[in-house]
């Protein structure tokens, strides 16, 4: 065996590959030969400093990155960011919920102070306007009220009459707004003597007008 | 992988690593995400590491590391067995990066590839090894390392991704001819010439350095 054959087989032969005939030949070619012995252990050297290489490991996992990866393929883009977690999808969202919540309840409690809402819907604003006059209860006759007898004693006509109440429950005035002036007359003075409880809106006592409508209608059964 | 036990959220394999890598392959296929996630850390270190070298730099195999697994995971359901599951996944990683060098050299010329720097990672992970006796030792083994590297780089993609395998990686020449998909006895002849051209580089390299 020649160097030439022998260096073309010096792979093999590193390996423990070659035959028996064949790995005694070039033993003892390399017992003869230094300039292959010197290959050898060149080969056998450099080999060794390969093996030697440290290994060069990841400084952090891949495998979250590609789960990460494979979750946005299998959902797609727009339903990934669906549903990610809501702190992570939306990150201002929750510090914005809390100044809309103490808006929420700074709101409502000036609401409650005034006694008025400040939000709702828009026809609760036109109250208390001349078109939508707030309702007030009826205010209760207290004293001096109207006699029975005067009123069926009294006109055969229809009166109709405006009593306008003072803060105290008062009667500031009587005014006849329908009907017979002189048949209204007696009635007029019972009405000036009646006293009423005070009206109050949102807690205040206000000035009220009360209407009475007295009729005398003769009112007949159908004939059957 | 002689024996182990494959701890799993949702299930636990134990038995030879055969076996374990049976079970963790069906698993992965049946879609346990924490199943895939213990085959990935299994096998990412090997990819790390075949591509930081196929490549030469850290970032680059980091990415690649990533395609890896996705097709990986993709091609679970192909995968018949008939190999392990390494040399499967060796064979995926080589043409990654086999596809990311063609990629780089389209777009640079060779002197302006960044694969082929020597990484400061690299150099930190040397440094950080700490079975060395003495500073001297770890002084010289980095010299060492970066010799090697410099070496392999002058080394054609094939030759390199043989001399890789079988030194550094610890494959037999059946289960390199697996990975690529030749025959044993290509393995073997690109062996030697990759062999014969890793020494006379390194030999240069250190009369260059001398």
């Amino acid at each position: 065996m020649n160097c030439r054959e022998v260096l073309a087989s010096l792979s093999a032969y590193v390996d423990r590959d070659l035959s028996g005939a064949g790995g005694h030949a070039i033993d003892a070619h390399l017992e003869s030969c230094a300039a292959c012995a010197a290959q050898l252990r060149g080969l056998r050297a450099s080999l060794d400093c390969l093996a030697a290489l440290p290994r060069i490991a990841p400084r952090e996992s891949v495998a979250s990155r590609v789960l990460d990866r494979l979750e946005v393929e299998r959902r797609g883009p727009g339903l990934a960011l669906l549903f990610r977690p809501t702190a992570a999808s939306r990150p201002l969202m929750l510090p914005s919920l809390v100044h809309a919540a103490f808006f929420l309840v700074a709101a409502a409690g000036i609401g409650f102070a005034l006694q008025r809402p400040l939000v709702g819907p828009s026809a609760w604003s036109r109250v208390g306007t001349e078109e939508y006059p707030e309702v007030v209860q009826v205010p209760r006759v207290t004293s001096a009220a109207l006699a029975d007898g005067l009123l069926s004693e009294g006109a055969e006509g229809s009166l109709f009459f405006e009593t306008r109440l003072a803060r105290d429950g008062s009667v500031a005035t009587v005014k006849l707004l329908e009907g017979d002036a002189s048949e209204a007359a007696p009635v007029i003075e019972a009405l000036r003597r009646e006293r009423f409880e005070p009206t109050r809106l949102r807690g205040q006592p206000v000035v009220v007008s009360v209407y009475r409508l007295i009729s005398r209608l003769d009112v007949t059964a159908p004939r059957t | 992988m002689a024996s182990s036990e494959v701890a799993l959220g949702s299930a636990k394999v134990v038995g030879s690593g055969r076996s374990t890598e049976v079970g963790l392959v069906e698993l992965c296929r049946s879609g346990d995400p924490q199943a895939f996630a213990q085959l990935v850390s299994l096998h990412e270190g090997m990819v790390f590491n075949l591509a930081t070298r196929l490549l030469g730099n850290p970032e680059e195999a980091k990415d690649v590391s990533q395609d890896v697994f996705l097709q990986v995971y993709r091609a679970l359901g192909r995968f018949e067995g008939r190999s392990s599951l390494k040399t499967w996944i060796y064979r995926i990683c080589v043409n990654q990066c086999r596809n990311r060098r063609r990629f780089w050299r389209r777009r640079h010329t060779d002197s302006a590839c960044p694969l082929e720097l020597m990484t400061a990672s690299e150099e930190a992970q040397i440094a950080a090894d700490r079975n060395e006796a003495s500073p001297f030792d770890g002084v010289a083994r980095r010299e060492k390392a970066a010799l090697v590297h410099r070496a392999l780089q002058k080394l054609s993609f094939d030759h390199r991704v043989v001399l890789l395998m079988r030194e550094n990686e610890g494959l037999s020449c059946a289960e390199i001819a697996s990975t690529l998909g030749v025959a044993e006895g290509t393995v073997k002849s690109r062996l030697a010439r990759a062999r014969d051209a890793f020494r006379s580089t390194m030999l240069r390299a250190a009369g260059e350095g001398a």
